[in-house]
Parts: C-alpha cells; structure tokens; sequence
C-alpha cells in the first residue's frame, strides 16, 4: 500500500530525534522518567511549552559536551529541553532532511 | 514607587504573555521606554513600570511582566507574574486590567496562558502581536470571532523592531505629516499602539474595582 507523504512513518522518543529530523508529537509519555521532577508535573510542562497532540518539532541543536540539553523548534516557537525529560516527548517521524541545516 | 502616592484615576495594566510574544516591545511602545528588547527567553527577569496618558485622558500604568509559560511559577521570574497578576505582590494592588500578550503567528500555546490567565477573574483584554507576522505566514485570525470565543477584548497589534517590518523609512515619511518629529517608525507605530490601548483601557473602565 502507497503511503503519502503526511503519513506517520514510524513513533520514537523526541530524545532520540536526529538534528534535522521533523515529527508531529503523538503523546506525553512520563512513565519511568528520572529526573527531578515529578513525572506530573514533567507532564504538564511539557504541555504547556507546546508539546500537544499534532504540534510539529524538529531538533534544531544539540549542546556540547554530551548532546544535551537539545533546542527543539515547537511549531513556530524554540524551547531548551534535557534529553532525559525530552524522552518523554513520542513523536511519528514525518520527514528527515538530507541536511541539518534548513 | 509607591502605589499608595497614585491618584485614584491612574489605571493600572499590566503586560502577561509566553516569552517572546512581544511584551517588552509594546512596553516600550506605549510608554516611550527604550527597555532593551532581545530574541531570547528570560530577558525580562523582574518587573518594569512606564506610565502614557491613554487618548481618552486616562492615565496608565503599565507594568511589564517576565514571560511566564504557565501561572504555576517554575522559576522565580515566573513568580514575579504570578504574584502581579494575583495581587499578592506588596504595596502594589492587583492590576486594573491584564493585558494577556499572544503572539499571533504561535496562537495554539499562547492562548493556552491565556485561557489560565481568564481563570483568575480578573478583567483581561488579549491583544494579538506580531499580526504582521501572522499575516507573512498565511493566518488569518477572524479577532472578533475569538473574543466571542473566549468573552474577552481582542485587539491586533504588532510592535515591531527598529528600522525593520512593514513600515520602511519611505513609508514612514509619507505619513508622518500629522506627527511632527515621529519619523521613527516604532514611536509612529507607538502612537497606534496608544490609540489601541486608549480604546482598550477604556472599555473595562466600568468593571475597575471588579472583585477579583
């Protein structure tokens, strides 16, 4: 069967998003997350940066050392994210770049 | 400051929105201030004042507020909003009237703090920056249709940068006839700004003292 190009390609973890590749965000996931925060309240921040059902992200930069934290374009806004909390971000891949620079 | 030396007319606003919506850039606008603008988030860490006589003769005072994503306060600068809006922060009374900044070209997360921000009861006006923005990109945002949506004021603005925007120089010439000196082009804008917010500030001017 044909797919068109709008179609989800595959679901992964935001943390694991390469720098250039775009997604639509599927769910909030936060079950098992380390980190200081509480898994809840990792959730609704998430939220309430962006991170809903369908907004479009792409991983605009990694830091050094460690690739972490990430910058992660949000639709038409940029947000700094730890990788550990960005995992709980699953998105469906939608396009991957031949080159990061867009 | 003290809030207790303000004449009883001076209405007080201030300016909520996510980061880089544009509040500190309307700030300036409105009351004249040269408050340093900058494309990344956090630059507004605690509260700045300016006051503008509004068209109608009123006069307000504006506070301008770090960009908060959410009421709930993460962080200290989010505090500082927190505690303005609510009215809890000393000698200075709740304001008069909030003035929930979007910016229009991102609308899905900020009317997110703005639907947070109508759940406080105060009286808010939502004004839709960046519509220049929103335009460029393909928006079309029918205001009156959102402020029935969301039972608040809506009112488009864009303030924008030095030099740059719709508003070049040549444009800028050609119109300043009635404005005298105001050739640049964000203190013309300004003025619009001004009208804008003059009509703003008078049509909640019923429901001041509003128990909040």
């Amino acid at each position: 069967m044909k797919r068109n190009d709008d179609s989800p390609r595959a679901s992964c973890r935001l943390d694991s998003l390469l720098r250039g590749q775009q997604g639509s965000v599927i769910s909030i996931d936060v079950d098992g997350m380390p980190g200081p925060l509480k898994p809840s309240e990792l959730e609704r921040r998430l939220i309430e940066f962006g991170f809903v059902e369908g907004a479009r992200v792409e991983v605009l930069h990694e830091a050094f050392p460690g690739r972490d934290p990430i910058a992660v374009r949000i639709d038409d806004h940029t947000v700094a994210l730890r990788r550990k909390e960005a995992r709980a971000v699953v998105i469906a891949l939608t396009c991957q770049r031949h080159s990061a620079r867009g | 400051m003290s809030a207790l030396a303000l004449p009883a007319d001076v209405l007080r606003i201030a300016l909520v929105g996510n980061p880089n919506c544009g509040k500190t850039a309307i700030f300036n606008a409105l009351t004249g201030s040269r408050q340093k603008v900058a494309n990344y988030p956090g630059v507004t860490v605690e509260r700045k004042t300016g006051r503008f006589r509004s068209p109608g003769g009123s006069v307000v005072d504006v506070v301008d507020l770090p960009g908060p994503y959410s009421l709930r306060a993460h962080s200290p600068d989010e505090e500082v909003t927190r505690d303005v809006v609510l009215g809890r922060f000393a000698h200075e009374p709740a304001p008069d009237i909030v003035v929930c900044m979007a910016d229009a070209a991102n609308l899905r997360l900020n009317l997110r703090l703005a639907l947070e921000i109508r759940k406080l009861g105060r009286p808010v006006i939502l004004a839709l920056n960046m519509m220049d923005v929103a335009e460029r990109r393909g928006w079309r945002i029918d205001a009156a249709a959102l402020s029935a949506a969301l039972n608040m004021p809506v009112v488009p603005t864009v303030a924008i940068r030095r030099g740059g925007g719709p508003w070049p120089d040549r444009a800028d010439r050609s119109h300043d006839g009635g404005h005298g000196r105001d050739r640049h082009p964000v203190r013309r804008r300004l003025r619009l700004e001004r009208a804008h917010l003059g009509r703003l500030a008078r049509l909640p001017a019923g429901s001041r003292g509003h128990p909040g």
